[in-house]
């Protein structure tokens, strides 16, 4: 089972939950059970109660983030080292968000989750700001999404974390190299710029051998 | 300048004008989203940069890790 967050409430989370639905599509085509948590529902009670209840082995989380902490709908903290981080224990997380990989996810998998895939600071990226509304039509923003969802992707077609990780930094190199030809304008040369930042952020912790059972 | 301010990457004159030719450049529909921080214009961008902030700071050491990340390659 994969629990995915999606909150929504201003143009970082409008654009981190839209992009998510291709991890949604791609998991409802292989017929995984999708417990989807959209802005009115991406509340600490009801992660917790899913999480306790239901043990999904992939969880993805969309939206902002702190060393310590996890957000959801209107900024609400769902996740918090030493405090309900044990919530994660047997699973497999990806986290969408700043920083959290800097000390929540240590923290996770001391408490039992088999591992966590996060970004260890700012998760940044470029769009444009005419598509505000629209966010899935943001060719600017595809990039970056697209390296990022590799991650879920690979996890829901069963390959381990490590390789997941490892295709979607091969994914980062490729756009970013796409970006940094001779040809390439201003705007592609800083959006490859955030992405290489964006890709040595990308951390993996816990077991790198597990995989969605 | 405190001696924190000193060490900052973005208080190198070379490096922040740089990085500001480089944000000059951008197209000005260009919206960045940094993290929990906001989500800036180009114009506010090179704002952060002149005002020598985190935001700025965070883009100054961008810039420097690309440039270090060249020299990796090459």
């Amino acid at each position: 089972m994969l629990l995915i967050t999606r909150p929504a409430y201003e143009l970082p989370t409008r654009y981190v939950s839209a992009w998510a639905q291709e991890v949604v599509d791609v998991a409802q085509r292989k017929g995984i059970t999708v417990t989807e948590l959209g802005p009115d529902r991406s509340t600490r009670k009801i992660v917790e109660s899913v999480l306790v209840k239901r043990k999904p082995s992939l969880v993805m989380f969309n939206g902002h983030g702190s060393s310590s902490t996890i957000h959801g709908q209107d900024g609400e903290i769902l996740i918090q080292a030493e405090d309900n981080e044990k919530t994660l224990h047997g699973s497999i997380t990806y986290v969408v968000a700043c920083d959290s990989a800097k000390q929540l996810g240590p923290a996770a998998v001391t408490a039992g989750a088999k591992a966590f895939i996060g970004y260890d600071r700012s998760f940044i990226f470029v769009a444009n700001q005419h598509y505000a509304r629209d966010p899935l039509k943001d060719s600017r923003a595809f990039p970056f999404f697209n390296a990022s969802n590799m991650v879920m992707i690979s996890l829901l077609k069963k390959h381990t974390v490590e390789e997941s990780y490892r295709k979607s930094q091969d994914i980062f190199v490729k756009n970013i190299s796409r970006l940094s030809t001779s040809e390439a304008s201003s705007d592609d040369l800083f959006d490859a710029q955030v992405l290489n930042w964006n890709m040595k952020s990308q951390k993996y912790l816990g077991d790198g051998e597990a995989r969605l059972v | 300048m405190t001696p924190q301010d000193s060490q900052k990457v973005v208080s190198n004159e070379d490096v922040k004008n740089i990085v500001l030719e480089r944000l000059k450049i951008l197209s000005p529909d260009t919206v960045i989203s940094i993290g929990s921080s906001e989500n800036v214009s180009r114009d506010e961008l090179i704002q952060h940069v002149k005002d020598e902030d985190s935001v700025g700071e965070l883009f100054a050491e961008m810039q420097m890790e690309w440039i270090r990340s060249f020299k990796e390659k090459v």
